[in-house]
């Protein structure tokens, strides 16, 4: 015992990080893996289905020119999909922070009631709301060919829903700020935009990104109001109509390559902002 | 009614309030037979009432007084026992007792003193109780004398002055017997103090098996109370409620009634008040309002409206040579009818609050106060009420295109909306609870029954959710504890791995991870070659990942640990950082090792500051439809399920399935309702239970 | 430069429970006020009150004559500053205190003007070197700086200060404290200051208003007032430091002469403390005794109408001690002797164990009765607002239709509760 003690804490601390660093590299390798095999798959042009190897046998270009080629529509998805992401994330941004702003900041008489009724429509599942926006959306015209302002319309009617994460950060902001405000002769409109607003940088940033990343990976609203249309499907609706027993051994590759080219701007895009997101991910859990 | 003044004894108090009755329903007998006038029955009535309590005072006193000597002998006792820790303070010092027998005497002796203690506070409980009965019975005399005299006055009026003054000395007394009482309550607190500190001091007395019983009981204990405050809260609400109503019908009547003849119009033609009166903004709102709601009504909801109770009756015909002629649309009725509730209910408020415009200008004008003009509600509007202003928009988005389709979808589960009755071909109709009632019916002539299904997809549902927000929970604590691990370089390259999956829209790594489980996928050819090469199998078989139910349990569960561990690293991170580092010093200082320093700070902190995100979590995941529906689609199906169901497909899925592959609205909407009532009843639960009871107002 | 004149204000939350019950004060053009008071007492709400921050639940504020229980605060013509400052995290030193005049719409208000402005209130403060600052890269002291700069830029009738100084350290604190005393010379204005703090009540309030928990105005009055005429026990006990001593005992008359009994002892009462008690006639009955700890005299050799006492503990503060000391009865007292008439050897005797010999000074006992907590010798003005408990549940109070059994059922219920 004496012996062990005696081997002193440095050695002991160094096996545990050997440990640790072990652990470490197993859980990076798991996480990328799959990634690099998608970049690898693209890349594959001796056939198009799905194979049981890795590395292709033939490297080339090949999904990626076909993914720009006139005979087929990703470029029309791609295009639908940054459209909607560009509307959806200023206008949802606009919407929820709207939301939050007010009931962080007023106490009015409807404010708890309006909370709860919120909270509790939330405890529906969503796709009940879609049968019914399918059909209300048909009737304006605004399904098939033309979803893409459908989709954004239904992506942006209710976010003042998800209204949580702005909230708990505007809470953290000291109320005496406004009042300070106030006594200083500033308007309701005033405080908002020239006292609160400049401090929200941070979750802003957080709002504009998740709701610009959203559009992207949503494919089951898109792909039920774009029933029909190959034109008025966004990325992920079309990728995935790519994967259909159908079609998966045509069209395989061409996923993959389709696959990295939609990550790549997203990525980028959440390189740069990561610090903001951490940050809205962290409060937002921590304020539940 | 003795129970009003606590009186013990009822046997006792029975002849007298029966003596009273009686003298009462002679004297009414006598006025009822006007031998007696009116004033001298009032004052007789009182007289009898009077001596009634006075015979209550009295009786009052004699328990009280029985109670005090009782009280007196029990205090003597506990003297006599306290003197006892001063013989063994005594003893101690001296040195004639050791430290262990003194602090088992005072252990005894407190042992011994609390259930006096308690008995004691008993006594001084009912005393108190006697003390308020009697402050209530001298009370109710001085009413009854006050009203005596009052009759006397009217009767004698040439007796006036002295009576007059009597009477005022009466109420003196009245008031000095209400501070009395004022004070009793004071009195009453404290004891209910002293009775909680009694029990403490005894729970703290226990051993740990005593504790944990004594707290199990208490809990059960506590259960009818609780039950009885939810019970007593609701009461309250719903006559609170009552009255409300009440009241609101009565303000309106009333507004009509001592309104203007501006008000009196405004009932009929919204905005005329406040037109007429120079507030000819907000005027032309109200008019415009009523204007476009009365053509909606005429021109199109009134019809829709209209066939809401049949949901329509004319079919549609296919004619021979394929020309369809439309009846009736079923759905658009459902609808719109759905609409034009809504839209009544807008013109309802919007009508109340026109009213309450003209109660409040009229009231401003008779204060001689300046109303607000047409500028000032625009001013208002950025300042004031900027609070409407910012909620219009986002409110009016949630109400058309959230509580409207839920509205209507929860209607469509009364329905026979599914695939043989589908607008516009076909017409479908009110079912009443026949789609609820199949939830309950365990057989099917048909196939697969549909409660059955039900019943296993939901159990699937908790079992997918617990785990996937558990394993999720802790092994991305265990990520980010390995991350921020003393000593370990490059975080930040570690944590921007895992970041990275994250960045990719879920559709594509799910998508491509589901293929590489897939039996020709990359998965199962390494394992063959590992087969073929290492085991030298002769015929490997693919692992069937997606084929085999509990395999493909697993494997959801697994993948889903690889989606959901980024995010949970990075929440997990965020409140390490934020756990006082001066807890693990003294933990270290106190020789906690490493495992203790988890369990008893990182763990309990990290439980309660996320309590309610795992809550969330919890019930993000009974619905998490992207994970299941892009790895497995539900399945592998079975054809023993109803509708199609697999066996990982959760409610969801599987409501989703059942609408879109089958147009089986009616019950995709019951099981839509049925996760709303599942996730209401897990979150009501946990919120309860949990911990981390959120304030909003603390951090601000 | 106006008068505040408030008049049975009010304050009660939702849900009933009251935070200021009925506070009537005229404050005078260019007075200097201080509300003190224990947390929780209602001095804050008050000046929100004051400022329009919060709702006026009953009664009126009037700002130089006009009533302006519905005005906005930008319409009051008030400054404040905050306890945490509430500068604009996001603007410069010199753009928040300009924030005020720029949201003013009056057309004298140039560039030019506002720069004079805000550069000449910098200068008053000291702050000039900061301008280009954000808040974040200030320290305690200039953050508080900025936020009394912002509000002195403004022409205002009222200066409303919410426990400026509480959180900043102490010596900074002092050091803020003489510059406040400064700067309401400069401003010259109407001046309200909310603390918790006695000795900056003391020091900067031309009158004070001490507060109680509840929202009870206990005294109103100069600090001189205070210290030597407390209202009550709890005035009493809030100013001076350390805490003045109250001892329960009898006061006694004996024909024309009036004496006190602590510990058994029987003293007389002479001075003026005796005639006031002659001219009020005051009745014999129990008191509580206060004796401020700074007017318990050491006496060297024992003798009438002195005491012994026990020393406790000594507390060495430099210029005094501060003994805690026990009497043969065992009642705890405080006693404060300035160190510089102690002989060296007498100072060796200021240990714990030691007995010493005191006595009071006659013409510096306070009398309060038992019942009421109430001086004795000074007119109560201020328990006629103390309300009657009833009042603070108005919530309860609409529902006028119970039946008359109604207070012994809810006695029945806390009665089930209790056992």
């Amino acid at each position: 015992m004496q012996e062990k003690h005696s081997m002193g804490m440095a050695a002991k601390r160094r096996i545990a990080n050997t440990f640790a660093y072990i652990m470490l590299g197993i859980i990076s390798i798991v996480w990328i893996l799959p990634f690099v095999f998608l970049v690898f798959q693209s890349f594959r042009v001796e056939s198009t289905g799905v194979v049981g190897y890795v590395f292709p046998h033939k490297w080339g270009l090949a999904n990626y020119v076909f993914l720009f080629s006139a005979e087929c529509n990703f470029l029309q998805w791609y295009f639908n999909t940054f459209i909607i992401a560009l509307f959806v994330c200023v206008l949802q941004t606009a919407m929820q922070f709207m939301m939050s702003y007010t009931l962080s900041r007023f106490r009015f008489k409807l404010r708890k009631p309006l909370m709860n009724i919120m909270l509790v429509l939330g405890m529906f599942p969503g796709f009940l709301t879609m049968i019914v926006l399918y059909q209300v959306l048909k009737t304006v015209g605004l399904t098939g060919d033309n979803a893409v302002p459908g989709l954004i319309i239904v992506y942006v009617a209710s976010s003042g829903m998800g209204y949580y994460v702005s909230k708990g950060f505007l809470d953290t902001l000291p109320k005496s700020l406004d009042e300070a405000a106030t006594v200083d002769g500033a308007t309701k409109l005033q405080i908002f935009f020239k006292v609160i607003l400049p401090l929200c940088k941070p979750i802003l940033i957080y709002t504009i990104l998740t709701s610009f990343m959203g559009p992207w990976g949503d494919f089951i609203f898109a792909a039920c109001i774009a029933l029909g249309s190959q034109t008025g499907m966004n990325v992920a609706a079309g990728l995935n109509s790519w994967l259909q027993p159908a079609n998966i051994s045509a069209n395989f590759t061409h996923f993959c390559a389709g696959g990295v080219i939609v990550a790549i701007p997203v990525m980028v895009l959440f390189m740069f902002l990561q610090k903001y997101y951490v940050e809205g991910v962290t409060g937002g859990a921590v304020k539940g | 009614m003795s129970n009003k003044y606590r009186i013990d004894n009822v046997a006792k108090v029975e002849p007298l309030f029966n003596k009273r009755d009686e003298e009462l329903a002679a004297l009414k007998e006598k006025r009822a037979s006007s031998s007696l006038k009116a004033e001298e029955y009032v004052t007789s009535v009182e007289a009898v009432k009077c001596e009634a309590l006075d015979g209550v005072i009295e009786l009052l006193k004699t328990e009280k007084h029985e109670l005090a000597l009782a009280k007196k002998d029990l205090e003597a006792k506990v003297k006599e026992i306290e003197a006892r820790y001063d013989v063994a303070d005594k003893a101690h010092e001296e040195g004639s007792m050791d430290q262990k027998a003194y602090e088992a005497e005072y252990k005894t002796i407190r042992n011994e003193l609390i259930p006096l203690h308690k008995e004691l506070l008993d006594y001084r409980k009912d005393l108190l109780k006697k003390d308020q009965g009697i402050i209530f019975a001298k009370k109710d005399k001085l009413e009854a004398s006050i009203k005596k005299i009052e009759g006397l006055l009217k009767a004698n009026k040439a007796n006036c002055k002295a009576k007059e003054i009597e009477k005022e000395e009466f109420l003196a007394r009245k008031e000095a017997l209400e501070a009395e009482l004022k004070e009793l309550e004071k009195a009453k607190a404290e004891v209910k103090r002293e009775a909680v500190a009694n029990e403490q001091a005894q729970f703290l007395l226990m051993s740990k098996g005593q504790k944990f019983g004594y707290k199990f009981v208490r809990f059960f204990e506590s259960i009818p109370e609780k039950v009885g405050g939810l019970g007593k809260k609701i009461a309250k609400g719903l006559k609170k409620l009552v009255i409300n109503i009440g009241l609101f019908f009565k303000g309106l009547w009333d507004t009509f009634i001592h309104g203007d003849w501006k008000t009196k119009i405004s009932y009929f033609i919204m905005g005329f008040g406040s037109i007429a009166r120079g507030q000819w903004l907000r005027g032309i709102l109200f008019l415009l309002f009523e204007v476009v709601f009365i053509l909606y009504i005429v021109l199109f909801g009134g019809h829709y409206l209209g066939r809401l109770y049949i949901l329509g009756t004319v079919e549609s015909v296919t004619g021979d040579d394929g020309t369809v002629v439309y009846g009736e649309n079923s759905f658009n009725i459902l609808l719109y009818g759905v609409l034009t509730i809504f839209f009544i209910i807008a013109f309802a408020y919007t009508w109340y609050v026109n009213v309450k415009q003209n109660r409040i200008a009229e009231q401003i004008i008779k204060d001689e106060r300046k109303l607000a003009t047409a500028k000032d509600d625009l001013r208002a509007m950025v300042d004031k009420n900027f609070h409407t202003t910012l909620l219009a928009l986002p409110t009016l988005g949630i109400i058309i295109f959230t509580v409207l389709p839920i509205f209507f979808m929860i209607l469509v589960a009364f329905t026979t909306y599914d695939a043989n009755h589908n607008p516009p071909l076909n017409l479908f109709g009110w079912a009443g609870f026949d789609n609820f009632a199949q939830l309950f019916k365990w057989t099917n002539s048909g196939g697969a029954s549909f409660s059955m299904t039900f019943g296993q997809i939901l159990l699937w549902t908790l079992v997918w959710a617990f785990f996937a927000t558990f394993t999720n929970y802790f092994l991305g604590m265990l990520v980010a504890m390995l991350i921020n691990k003393k000593g370990i370089k490059l975080k930040k390259l570690w944590r921007t791995i895992l970041v990275f999956s994250i960045a990719i829209p879920q559709f594509i790594s799910i998508l491509y991870v589901s293929k590489m489980f897939a039996s020709d996928g990359i998965i199962n050819n390494a394992h063959m070659w590992i087969q073929r090469t290492i085991f030298k199998a002769a015929d490997p078989q693919p692992i069937p990942f997606w084929d085999n139910q509990w395999l493909a349990r697993i494997t959801v569960i697994i993948i889903n640990i690889w989606i959901g561990v980024p995010y949970l690293m990075l929440i997990v991170t965020g409140i390490l950082m934020n756990i006082p580092a001066d807890l693990y010093e003294s933990a270290n200082i106190d020789g906690a090792s490493p495992w203790q320093q988890y369990s008893k700070i990182t763990l309990p902190y990290m439980l309660f500051i996320t309590g309610p995100y795992l809550l969330t979590s919890f019930t993000g995941n009974m619905n998490n439809f992207n994970v299941i529906y892009l790895l497995t689609g539900g399945g592998p199906k079975d054809i023993n399920m109803f509708g199609n169901a697999g066996k990982t497909d959760l409610l969801i899925t599987w409501l989703f399935s059942l609408a879109i592959n089958d147009s089986n609205y009616k019950l995709a909407a019951v099981i839509g309702i049925m996760v709303f009532i599942v996730v209401a009843v897990v979150s009501l639960v946990v919120y309860n239970i949990i911990p981390s009871t959120k304030n909003e107002e603390e951090f601000q | 430069m106006a008068q505040v004149k408030l008049t049975n204000v009010k304050k009660v939350y939702q849900g009933g429970t009251v935070a200021v019950q009925n506070f009537n004060l005229d404050i005078a053009d260019k007075e200097f006020i201080v509300f003190v008071g224990p947390s929780g007492c209602g001095k804050s709400t008050t000046l929100r009150m004051v400022a329009g921050l919060e709702d006026i639940s009953g009664g009126t504020v009037e700002i130089d004559g006009e009533v302006v229980n519905d005005l906005q605060p930008k319409d009051r013509h008030i400054s404040m500053v905050f306890q945490n400052y509430a500068l604009y995290p996001h603007l410069t030193v010199y753009e928040n205190i300009a924030f005020p005049l720029r949201l003013q719409k009056n057309p004298k208000l140039t560039q030019d003007e506002i720069y004079e402005r805000v550069t000449s209130a910098a200068q008053v403060l000291g702050i000039t070197q900061y301008l280009t600052r954000k808040p974040k890269a200030l320290s305690g002291g200039q953050r508080q700086r900025v936020a009394i700069g912002r509000a002195m830029v403004k022409d205002c009738k009222v200066f409303l200060m919410d426990e400026p100084l509480s959180n900043l350290d102490t010596k900074l604190r002092n050091q803020m404290r003489a510059e406040i005393i400064l700067l309401r010379k400069r401003i010259n204005t109407t001046f309200i200051y909310v603390t918790h703090d006695q000795t900056e009540a003391m020091t900067l309030g031309d009158r004070i208003v001490c507060m109680k928990e509840g929202g009870y105005v206990m005294q109103i009055g100069t600090p001189s007032e205070l210290f030597d005429w407390p209202a009550s026990k709890f005035v009493a006990q809030f100013v001076g430091a350390p805490m003045m001593n109250t001892i329960v005992c009898d006061l006694v008359k004996e024909g024309n002469k009036y004496f006190v009994t602590p510990f058994g002892y029987k003293l007389p009462v002479d001075g003026e403390k005796l005639e006031l008690l002659r001219s009020r006639n005051v009745e014999p009955q129990q008191i509580y005794l206060g004796v401020r700890p700074e007017h318990v005299t050491l006496v060297k050799e024992k003798k009438a109408n002195s005491f012994p006492v026990t020393i406790e503990v000594n507390e060495m503060m430099g210029s005094e001690y501060h003994l805690h000391a026990a009497t043969e009865d065992g009642t705890k007292l405080i006693i404060r002797i300035p160190t510089i008439n102690l002989t060296e050897e007498e100072r060796a005797k200021m240990v714990s164990g030691q007995v010493i010999n005191i006595a009071f000074e006659g013409k510096a006992m306070h009398f309060f009765s038992m019942k009421t907590e109430y001086n004795l010798l000074t007119d109560n003005q201020y328990t006629a607002d103390k309300e009657p408990l009833e009042e603070e549940k108005p919530a309860e109070a609409p529902q006028v239709a119970e039946p008359k059994e109604e207070p012994a059922a809810e006695g029945e219920e806390q009665e089930v509760k209790d056992e």
